[in-house]
């Protein structure tokens, strides 16, 4: 009897809990789409500044979301540029060439940074700034490069993992083709293995990109402004709009309906960067389990 | 090959023991007994010179808890209703959404709660200024889902290859499976991904910062105002510059750091264990 | 009266591929029937037609009918309002590698008898030593019941998995290839084990072996691309020249 009720209510809770989470991403996407579309045009991105002057021209925007968008774009560039690489060096590192205790531990490093928050990372940028400023460079301050440092150190337990993942997941067999083909082990590596395992690699990526564009606790803490001069950051040590920041300064500060509905404009950018982002990493790793499971 | 990956290995290493080495720098000054007991404290007013941080460790704690209350029922409802419970068809499209909403940024679920709930609450709820302990750790919990879901779901896979054949010859329904087999004999996986959700609502902090009221107070009911360790830190170093008000914010994340350390090893030590005991 | 399973007209598609063509056969309690056959002849897919197990596979379709009837009272298997369920804990299945689930010895009992048949705790222990008694592994498990199934030996497993689903009191049995994974001690036990339990069940196993069929089977059907192509009696397989012959024709 007591087994007929806790099935009943299983199956009850299973279906209201998948249909309430599905209503709400639904209800979500749908909020952000009605509340912006008052403001969804070109306008809002650029204000009364012809397009191409902005993007190409470096013409200051000054009433639009565009310098943000920038922000974001240049600063998921250069902080992928540091973790993508480093990432991938120290993945095929971990999974190739280091054994045992070795091993063990440098995994367990990169599990701690996975898990660790990322406010952790800003305070970090920003006490190192702070330590430069106390000894050898008054002048310093947050901009561009400290808060690119900041999210490759975010992103960098993904690409690693990524990386790790993708070349251990490889078969057996792999392994002992290079051997059997006189290949030394660097070679096999190079251009066996990683060309193998290159779209769970991507994916990775992929999934760096994502992670770094949609951090505001980071930049909040290492050089992200309300407003910095209409255009993206110039130099590496600007301060700089961000998407996601400026969504957080328009919560707080709104004053006008249109603000807000800004806001909400940004928010729906913001998610359709990240969330095609998103599905890209995940139609490479499927694709990726496909080619070795069949 | 093995220099220039080794390189590249050693200086993820240096930047990581890097990083804790900062913070453990700028956290020293708190380690004399004086600076330890100032943030060991009840009482956040820096005006009248009080400095503890503990109503914060309360706030960030109870935020979790509640956070995960929430989520990890519903986490193993979903699961239960992909692995079996539901049609074919819609347990695809469910775990495809969940998929989705990995990529939903944190400030996007913070600014349209942050619109939408203070309202509701206020309305709800007599008084309070609808920023509080519930109105936050419901937020919290659609943001921790997916990762639950997810974890437990790749636990799940195997499970369920092992176990579905014998017992559909044995006559037992999708959900007599689910509940009799499935979720008892995955005890050490539900456990992880709990562990693992608890760690991500610690680490979050822009649906504390933007929805939890920030009050420095260890609240007396869900609808009271709390404040997170990690939104502490994003308010003090947007304010003050030196001083012990500045500190606290290094004691916050050291408290941080230690415990998402803790439970990073926790769960790579539960991993150990489940794989050799199987 | 005996009980007897009847299969008319089967036909089984996965997707376009036809696994299974038109097969009849009929086996009862008292005559042990063994199916064998080259791999990919079909003899599994013929096996789960009985208890409705293909339909856990993605796009498989089912033609004709299979009727068994026990104690007297027949049911069709594929017919409207068939209760698949049912249908399953009626037919007991032994698979090939042993399955036991990933928990103790006693709970691979109670586990199905408790979600099944709704058994109290004493009936259940009772229950559960009965089967265990039919397949001699009582003495050797009664004083750890709460170890984990899985530190038992193959053959053990295997007998266990038997027990299992001789508690669920089956009508019939479905064996595909009982032994394949076991040693030759362990084998011999089995197939001692199979021909006590013909006589009060009828017994539908898939055999991966002509000299296993020819040592306890009474009748054994070839399968061969999805069909029938030779049903033989005991007496044919007992010499040895007609076994060789067979054996050259079919593997």
């Amino acid at each position: 009897m007591v087994r007929r009720v806790a099935e009943i209510l299983l199956v009850i809770t299973s279906w209201v809990s998948s249909l309430g989470v599905v209503a709400v991403v639904v209800a979500l996407v749908a909020f952000l789409v009605y509340r912006s579309a008052s403001v969804l045009d070109l306008q809002l991105f650029f204000g009364d500044v012809a397009w191409p002057d902005a993007v190409f021209g470096g013409a200051r925007v000054l009433h639009g979301i565009w310098p943000a968008i920038a922000g974001t774009l240049i600063l998921i560039a250069a902080s992928s540029a540091v973790a993508i690489p480093l990432g991938i060096a120290a993945g095929v590192f971990i999974s190739e060439y280091a054994s045992g205790r070795f091993r063990a531990t440098i995994t367990f490093l990169v599990d701690v940074l996975a898990g660790t928050p990322s406010i952790i990372m800003g305070l970090f940028g920003f006490s190192m700034i702070l330590l430069l400023r106390q000894t050898i460079a008054p002048d310093a301050g947050t901009g561009l490069l400290v808060a690119a440092v900041c999210l490759a150190l975010l992103v960098l337990p993904y690409m690693i993992r990524a990386t790790q993942n993708a070349l251990e997941g490889l078969p057996a067999e792999m392994r002992l083709l290079g051997a059997s083909m006189g290949m030394s082990h660097s070679q096999s590596v190079l251009r066996i293995l990683i060309p193998a395992a290159s779209r769970g690699i991507l994916s990775g990526a992929v999934l760096s990109l994502g992670r770094a564009a949609e951090d505001t606790a980071v930049i909040m803490l290492t050089g992200a402004v309300a407003t910095a001069g209409g255009r993206g950051p110039q130099s590496l040590t600007d301060k700089f709009e961000a998407l996601p920041f400026k969504i957080f300064v328009i919560a707080a500060e709104h004053n006008t309906a249109e603000e807000l509905s800004v806001g909400f404009a940004s928010a729906l950018v913001l998610l359709v960067l990240t969330a095609s982002l998103f599905s890209l990493t995940f139609i490479l790793q499927r694709s990726l389990e496909r080619l070795w499971k069949a | 090959m093995y220099v220039v990956l080794g390189t590249a290995a050693a200086i993820a290493v240096a930047a990581v023991l890097g990083m804790f080495a900062f913070l453990a720098y700028f956290a020293l000054p708190l380690f004399t007994a004086d600076g330890f007991a100032r943030m060991i404290d009840w009482t956040w007013r820096p005006a009248d010179g009080s400095f503890g941080i503990l109503p914060m460790v309360v706030g960030s704690l109870g935020l979790s808890a509640l956070a995960m209350a929430v989520a990890f029922p519903v986490a193993v409802a979903v699961c239960a209703f992909a692995f079996g419970i539901g049609p074919r068809q819609p347990a695809r499209i469910v775990m495809t959404i969940v998929n989705l909403m990995t990529g939903i940024p944190t400030i996007v679920y913070a600014f349209a709660a942050a619109i939408i709930l203070p309202p509701l609450l206020r309305a709800g709820f007599e008084g309070g200024t609808g920023f509080s302990l519930l109105g936050a750790a419901l937020v919290l919990a659609v943001l921790v889902l997916p990762t639950i879901v997810l974890v437990i779901d790749s636990n799940w896979q195997g499970l369920m290859a092992a176990t579905r054949h014998t017992t559909a010859a044995l006559g037992m329904n999708p959900t007599q499976h689910v509940l009799g087999v499935m979720i008892p004999a995955s005890r050490a996986g539900l456990l992880a991904a709990f562990v693992l959700g608890f760690g991500r609502a610690l680490g979050d902090t822009m649906v504390a910062l933007m929805l939890s009221g920030n009050v420095p107070l260890v609240p007396e009911s869900p609808i009271d105002s709390v404040r997170a360790l990690t939104a502490h830190i994003s308010l003090v170093m947007s304010l003050e510059v030196g001083g012990p008000g500045y500190q606290s914010a290094f004691a916050a994340g050291f408290i941080l750091l230690l415990t998402t350390s803790a439970i990073s090893i926790a769960v790579r030590n539960m991993g150990r264990r489940g794989s050799s005991g199987a | 009266m005996e009980s007897v399973v009847n299969v008319q007209g089967l036909s089984v598609w996965f997707g376009d591929t036809r696994v299974l063509e038109d097969i009849d056969l009929e086996f009862r309690q008292g005559e042990l029937m063994v199916l064998i056959g080259p791999s990919g002849s079909g003899k599994s897919t013929l096996l789960r037609a009985v208890n409705r197990m293909n339909e856990l596979y993605d796009g498989v379709r089912t033609a004709g009918e299979v009727t068994i009837a026990i104690d007297g009272r027949a049911e069709r298997a594929y017919g409207s309002g068939a209760s698949v369920a049912r249908l399953r804990r009626t037919a007991g299945m032994v698979f090939q590698n042993p399955n036991v689930l990933p928990t103790s010895i006693r709970q691979n009992f109670s586990i199905p008898l408790r979600n099944v048949h709704g058994l109290g705790r004493n009936e259940l222990e009772a229950c559960m030593e009965e089967a265990l008694r039919d397949v001699e592994l009582w003495d050797q498990v009664k004083d750890r019941l709460g170890a984990q199934a899985q530190s038992l030996s193959g053959g053990q497993q295997q007998r266990l998995c038997f027990a299992r689903a001789l508690a669920l009191r089956p009508g019939v049995l479905l064996l595909d290839e009982p032994t394949a994974s076991l040693d030759f001690r362990a084998t011999n036990r089995i197939e001692d084990l199979i021909v006590r339990l013909k006589e009060r069940y009828p017994i539908l196993a898939v055999s991966h072996s002509l000299g296993q069929a020819s040592r306890i089977a009474d009748t054994v059907c070839v399968l061969s691309a999805g069909r029938i192509v030779r049903t033989l009696e005991r007496s044919a397989l007992q010499d040895p020249g007609s076994v060789y012959r067979l054996a050259e024709e079919f593997f």
